[in-house]
């Protein structure tokens, strides 16, 4: 499954999700997907940080549903980082690790032991229950639906197996800086939830 | 040693009303005679951080600290075991004013508080001060770039009175570390100076960046005035 195809494919099954993009291709791809540079929070470079940002903004406000992609290259920096997830287990957040087999923020290097990790296995090693893999564009039309719900009972843990991002795009990078990011990405959660992020007053 | 330790803070304390300044007095004796020991066998021998024994007593710091985490509109704490900071962790972790989530690493917890920053949830992170020496690319990649406020609280590891000599490093270098990233920071090493946790915590909302507050041994040990 092309590494792009399969975010156009799940961009089209979004509906209202806050999206985190993480390190690596994540941010230029679902970019190149969704052009969203307001209901998604660019994590440029966050190396592991992805999903546990998105399961701080999920604790606080929990009627929002985040996906929080994370390359496999940040995962295996932080694998640990699903223990800290099956424990909080917020049926609000979704991680996709996108499994390319290589860091491929950095000329998609090689990535260590990467035609063994299993990490369907690791996932369910640690307790995690929701764990799906996706392998083709047609099991993202037919089974993430359902895998993405509304009021499924836990966290979820999906594996979308791609091939490395070769593709040029026109527009390769969001075009908006780190702190326009942030004040965009926040005014709309505090329109949505109401919520008081800038107002801050002790 | 070690519940010899905490029986003779936790009598001291208890006491405290009668006759404070005789019992604080007492009660640093005591430890000061057995910290050396309590410290090697809690921290080298035991596996389990949660059991280990330099911070089995309760000194009430951990209650005076989570008071004032309250008083701030901080409901989100992410921690990772120091043994000095064991008392403050027990407490909001069974406090139900907090959202206590234990991590795996530093990063996480500053992963966690940037986001519930994202969610008007007041947050810190807790942690040592070698957790916090791995921390630079997190807190200026993620926290100075896109100028996200994060509360960090921290023990003041290395300095004088602390017997662990692979503290060493953290005395040498923590807080040249702070000073080379521009990161504000108030060291704290009495009861009375605890409302500088509301003031750094304010302060990293104003100035949309991390700060820290590093807690002494005097204060997390129970000997701080």
């Amino acid at each position: 499954m092309k590494y792009i195809d399969a975010f156009r494919a799940l961009n089209r099954h979004r509906t209202d999700q806050i999206v985190i993009a993480s390190a690596g291709h994540s941010c230029q791809a679902w970019w190149e997907a969704s052009k969203d540079s307001t209901t998604t929070f660019y994590l440029g470079a966050s190396m592991s940080m992805s999903t546990m940002f998105a399961a701080g903004l999920a604790v606080a406000q929990p009627k929002l549903k985040l996906w929080a992609f994370m390359g496999d290259g940040a995962f295996c920096m932080n694998p640990g980082t699903l223990m800290v997830e099956r424990q909080m287990n917020l049926p609000n957040l979704m991680h996709i690790l996108v499994s390319n087999r290589a860091y491929g923020g950095t000329l998609n290097a090689d990535l260590p032991n990467s035609a063994r990790n299993d990490y369907a296995a690791i996932a369910r090693g640690m307790g995690i229950e929701r764990v799906f893999t996706l392998n083709t564009i047609d099991e993202i039309e037919t089974e993430f639906p359902a895998i993405a719900q509304p009021n499924v009972p836990a966290y979820t843990f999906v594996i979308l197996e791609v091939e490395p991002l070769v593709e040029q795009f026109k527009s390769p990078a969001i075009d908006l800086e780190a702190v326009e990011l942030k004040y965009r990405f926040g005014r709309h959660i505090e329109q949505i939830t109401g919520a008081n992020i800038f107002g801050f007053r002790l | 040693m070690v519940p010899v330790r905490a029986k003779a803070v936790e009598a001291a304390l208890a006491s405290k009303a009668a006759n404070e300044n005789i019992c604080r007095e007492a009660a640093s004796l005591v430890l000061d005679a057995i910290d050396p020991v309590a410290e090697f066998c809690g921290s080298e021998i035991n596996g389990d951080s949660r059991s280990r024994g330099m911070a089995e007593g309760d000194t009430g710091i951990g209650r005076l600290v989570a008071d004032e985490l309250a008083f701030c509109g901080i409901k989100l704490v992410a921690s990772l075991p120091d043994n000095w900071v064991m008392d403050i962790i027990r407490t909001v972790d069974t406090d139900e004013r907090f959202v206590h989530v234990p991590v795996n690493r530093e990063e996480a917890a500053v992963g966690l508080c940037s986001g519930a920053f994202f969610g008007a949830m007041g947050s810190a992170a807790l942690m040592g001060a070698s957790g916090f020496m791995t921390l630079i690319y997190a807190l200026t990649k993620i926290n100075y770039t896109y100028e996200i406020p994060v509360f960090i609280l921290m023990t003041l590891r290395g300095a004088g009175g602390d017997t662990q000599k692979h503290h060493i490093s953290n005395g040498l270098y923590l807080l040249p570390v702070l000073e080379s990233i521009n990161m504000p920071y108030q060291i704290i090493d009495k009861r009375s100076d605890l409302g500088l946790i509301s003031r750094s915590y304010r302060h990293s909302r104003t100035f949309s960046r991390p700060t820290a507050v590093i807690f002494s041994k005097e204060l997390l040990l129970g000997r701080g005035a």
